[in-house]
């Protein structure tokens, strides 16, 4: 993805968007996939390094992240004993067939969560002098000025009591959290 | 490798939703410059 700037041509109203930083790529999972099992250096590697120095704010370590790879594990186990039955009880003419497309299932599955959780562990957020980039490279990457922050909450519970607490409705936000739920709430807007 | 994806304004979205290891850690880091604009910019990609 290219650079500075929106691709279309900016109303006199939003020429403000042509001082806005670069936006930071997402990186391909598969191709981290890949990049994990070739031990080769990994998309998500490169993208970090296009992030500023600043105060990072881990993203790998939450409740349904950590337990990602782990429950891939313990599915591909399940899957032995599925691929034994479909075999007996529907295909019997073709058993390596059958075994070989219910662990390639599993495996795409086990090298997605891999892929995440490298990019997830490589990208934390970072604030910046002057801005928050985006981190966790899984739903979305962005900037946003410190300037446009007008506060921060802790969501403490789920995101859909927080919303409901707080009057806010579903076209109101944007979520920026791959996996996990959402704990920390930005609101933008000028300060007073 | 040039990835396909589009750009877009989280403003007028008035909220950002994210998860942090640690979120009670942040407001030290983001409170302290005067507020001059109230635009951000966002890449989506589906999940």
């Amino acid at each position: 993805m290219s650079g500075f700037g929106p691709t279309r041509a900016l109303p006199s109203n939003m020429s403000w968007m042509s001082a806005l930083k670069p936006i930071p790529d997402l990186p391909n999972l598969w191709l981290e996939c890949a990049a994990i099992l070739a031990r080769r250096r990994r998309p998500s590697a490169r993208i970090a390094e296009t992030y500023p120095a600043g105060d990072r704010f881990s993203v790998a370590h939450g409740p349904a992240s950590a337990i990602l790879v782990p429950l891939l594990l313990v599915g591909l186990c399940g899957d032995v004993p599925l691929s034994l039955v479909v075999v007996a009880l529907v295909h019997p003419s073709h058993p390596l067939l059958i075994h070989a497309v219910v662990a390639a299932t599993g495996l795409m599955g086990l090298g997605w969560v891999m892929a995440v959780k490298s990019a997830l562990c490589a990208l934390p957020h970072v604030v910046s002098g002057d801005a928050l980039w985006i981190g966790g490279g899984v739903r979305l990457s962005g900037v946003v000025p410190k300037a446009a922050i007008k506060r921060l909450l802790v969501i403490p519970g789920t995101r859909h009591e927080w919303m409901a607490e707080q009057g806010v409705a579903h076209d109101q936000f944007v979520l920026a959290s791959g996996y996990d739920s959402p704990n920390l709430a930005i609101e933008l807007g000028r300060r007073r | 490798m040039e990835m396909k994806s589009s750009r877009r304004l989280i403003y007028p979205r008035r909220w950002v939703l994210l998860y942090a290891d640690k979120p009670a850690a942040w407001s030290g880091a983001v409170n302290a410059d005067v507020p001059t604009v109230v635009e951000a910019l966002a890449t989506p990609q589906a999940v």
